[in-house]
């Protein structure tokens, strides 16, 4: 075989290694990829639930025999005082004899 | 040159720089990828919820919870008038609150993961609303020890005890709460004057509950034994 026919063979299985490696890297890469994308997805998820979750956060208010009482949805409950208190997630404070100021992660906000 | 490079292409060593560079472009690639990835998921698990409720005094009282699970600090608080107040607040875990008063209305607030201080995020601060609370049920006691008026309570949420029998001790609940005792023969009246007023009757004969419009008389001879 002439030095010029070796070559050409020589060319054609490097071409042919060449393929396939770039082929196996393609592959690792795209795997490794989904590896690495799927908790960033996962976050979504999550953000997007605990964003729902929270915009029907609420807090009421009850009367018990150490005064009046302010509960959240997770069964947190604290008493209402003159000065602002945290329930659950909401702040909330006796304004006045009947009346009590909240907020809370479903209220609306300020901006 | 081209001849050069045709060597470098189809040589052994042509195809060693090619898969160097190829391996290497793909490492830098997913790596960048991934640092874009973390710093997103990050900022996802970044949980802050602000409130605000108005004070009397004409101060705002802010608060911010941690409601995930990714710690992270406080670190500016954005004022309607379009101030930005800077602060720097320990490290919220769960459930864990921070708090402060200003001046003007918070509208947002920055907070930062405390594990990456580069990381993020801005949350709104939710406004306020008013609710009723319930007026509590209110009434008027009179205590009557032999001939003399002991005690008068009222305006309150109200609940009798009388402990023991001789002496006797009455405890009324709410807003103007109190109790008395003493060793006389007892007689106290209550009239409701809002809503339904619940008795405890402990050594107590008598309704549970008394409604407006009605009055209730309760007598206790004290008895030494």
């Amino acid at each position: 075989m002439n030095p010029k026919t070796k070559a050409k063979a020589r060319n054609r299985g490097i071409s042919s290694v060449f393929t396939a490696v770039v082929i196996a890297i393609a592959v690792a890469v795209g795997i490794a990829a989904v590896a690495i994308t799927w908790p960033m997805i996962k976050s979504n998820f999550d953000k997007s639930s605990w964003a729902g979750s929270m915009s029907l956060y609420k807090v009421g208010f009850t009367y018990t025999k150490n005064g009046p009482y302010a509960y959240a949805q997770n069964g947190v409950s604290a008493p209402l005082n003159g000065t602002p208190g945290f329930v659950g997630y909401c702040i909330a404070y006796r304004y006045n004899a009947t009346t009590a100021i909240y907020s809370c992660p479903s209220n609306q906000p300020t901006g | 040159m081209s001849q050069f490079l045709e060597e470098l292409m189809t040589e052994p060593i042509g195809f060693i720089i090619a898969m160097v560079i190829l391996i290497a472009g793909a490492i830098g690639g997913l790596y960048s990828y991934w640092t874009y990835t973390n710093h997103v998921t990050l900022q996802n698990y970044l949980w802050p919820i602000a409130e605000v409720v108005p004070l009397k005094n004409g101060t705002y009282y802010l608060g911010v919870v941690n409601t995930g699970y990714e710690p992270f600090v406080v670190k500016q608080v954005y004022l309607k008038g379009g101030s930005i107040l800077s602060v720097d607040s320990k490290p919220l875990t769960h459930n864990q609150w921070w708090f402060t008063e200003t001046s003007q209305l918070p509208i947002a607030v920055k907070v930062c993961s405390a594990v990456d201080p580069g990381i993020c995020t801005v949350a709104p601060v939710h406004g306020w609303a008013m609710a009723e609370v319930g007026v509590p049920p209110d009434a008027i006691l009179v205590v009557v020890e032999g001939n003399n008026t002991r005690g008068q309570g009222g305006q309150g949420w109200l609940l009798l005890r009388e402990s023991g029998n001789c002496p006797w001790s009455l405890t009324w609940y709410g807003w103007a709460g109190n109790s008395i005792s003493g060793t006389g023969n007892l007689t106290f009246l209550i009239q409701p004057v809002y809503g339904d007023v619940h008795f405890i009757l402990n050594n107590l004969v008598g309704p549970s509950e008394a409604s407006p419009g009605s009055v209730v008389v309760f007598k206790i001879f004290c008895t030494w034994w």
